[in-house]
């Protein structure tokens, strides 16, 4: 039951659009995932095709009340992991997620408590990363106390890349040279991503072809490889 | 080819062009001031690599993993069992490198411009900084 925390130290930069299509990659090649909105602006279940005004499950309501979209089982978990018995669980060593599926959380960037509560539980941090100055600027305050090359467990993404810019063209190589296989791949600028939601469709059914939803494919798959044990993969061959 | 260079193609009735991914060279990134200050940064890099720095390959949290049968995998082990042809763009990192060869795998025939590694970026950097040129 991987935790997988996707938490940027910079806001906007993609963090629950990498969540929620980073889950849906995993359902799709055969994983059981779980997506957990952790933030209060609730706009993780956008990319799922949902409207602003529609409700998802909260994190603790019973299981034959969940809802289930591009086979990602999806909850809203603000309220949850910020009451105080949340933190007490996690204290006792107990983590509230259960089953074996993938558990992917998006997390507010700013939360950085809840960051940290949920760090030690977690398989991976995933964290996206605008290819722009401020983006790269953020990368100093990613894990206070720990220089950004020595974060084990951490997995950084470029998103919104647009290599027609000069700064983004120039910044990404700049991290796959700082980051080493710690920088896992990048994923491209593309319109596709806010149509989908304009239409309130899901992106693999707005844009079978969006260049973003290859990317966050291929991306899933290292993450999954990463993370869970080999046999699951049908590809053993 | 990324795929959706391929879907553009095919929608285009295309068949005939020549398709060419171009992979950056370290050498022809522009030394933006930003990138000095975040070497510099004790938040980003403790102190300059030494030449046995670790490897930098992601792995899971094997502490929350221990239930699975199956050690995590590193980024090692499964980056070359990727086809090509599966990498979006050509993006994807190197599997696992060692910082002060990070550099010095784009050197290739340019290597005058080249920096070996970071001490060379830097080097590079002051000089830019000499000459007024950032
Ligand atoms: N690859 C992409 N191509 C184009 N637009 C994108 C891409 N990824 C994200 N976006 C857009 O960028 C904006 C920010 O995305 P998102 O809300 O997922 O980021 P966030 O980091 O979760 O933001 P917040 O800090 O507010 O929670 C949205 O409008 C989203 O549609
Ligand atoms: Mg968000």
């Amino acid at each position: 039951m991987p935790l997988i925390l996707c938490h940027s130290p910079k806001g906007g930069a993609g963090t629950s659009f990498v969540a929620a299509h980073l889950a849906m990659a995993l359902a799709e090649a055969g994983h059981g995932a779980t997506a957990i909105d952790m933030t209060r602006q609730d706009s993780l279940k956008l990319y799922f095709g949902l409207k602003p005004i529609s409700e998802i499950p909260d994190l603790e309501a019973p299981e034959n009340q969940g809802l289930t979209i591009g086979g990602v089982s999806l909850r809203q978990g603000w309220r949850a992991t910020h009451a105080p018995a949340f933190a007490n669980a996690l204290d006792n060593g107990e983590l509230p997620f259960s089953g074996g599926t993938f558990v992917v959380a998006d997390i507010a960037a700013d939360d950085t408590m809840l960051r940290d509560q949920l760090l030690p539980h977690a398989s991976l941090m995933v964290v996206p990363v605008s290819p722009t100055a401020l983006g790269l600027a953020a990368l100093t305050q990613v894990v206070p106390g720990t220089p950004l090359i020595d974060l084990d467990y951490t997995a950084f993404i470029i998103n919104r890349l647009d290599e027609t810019r000069r700064f983004a063209r120039n910044a990404n190589s700049f991290l796959r040279e700082l980051l080493g296989g710690k920088l896992i791949g990048s994923i491209h600028e593309d319109e596709s991503v806010n149509e989908a939601v304009a239409m309130a469709k899901l992106l693999p059914a707005h844009a079978p072809a969006s260049g973003a939803l290859a990317d966050i494919r291929a991306l899933a798959k290292t993450i999954a490889q990463v993370c869970a044990p080999p046999q699951t993969e049908e590809e053993a061959a | 080819m990324r795929k959706d260079v391929a879907n553009l193609l095919a929608k285009l009735g295309k068949r005939d062009f020549h398709y060419q991914e171009f992979a950056d060279r370290f050498s022809d990134v522009e030394l933006w001031p930003l990138f000095e200050t975040l070497i510099h940064d004790p938040r980003i890099l403790n102190a300059p690599p030494a030449e046995d720095h670790g490897e930098v390959a992601i792995t899971a949290n094997a502490a929350t993993t221990a239930a699975t049968p199956a050690p995590a995998a590193t980024l090692a082990a499964i980056a070359p069992a990727r086809p090509e042809s599966e990498a979006s763009g050509g993006d994807a990192a190197p599997a696992s490198k060692d910082l002060s060869s990070l550099f010095a795998r784009y050197g290739g025939q340019n290597t005058e411009d080249a920096p070996g590694d970071v001490h060379a970026l830097l080097q590079k950097l002051a000089q830019q900084i000499e000459q007024g040129k950032l």
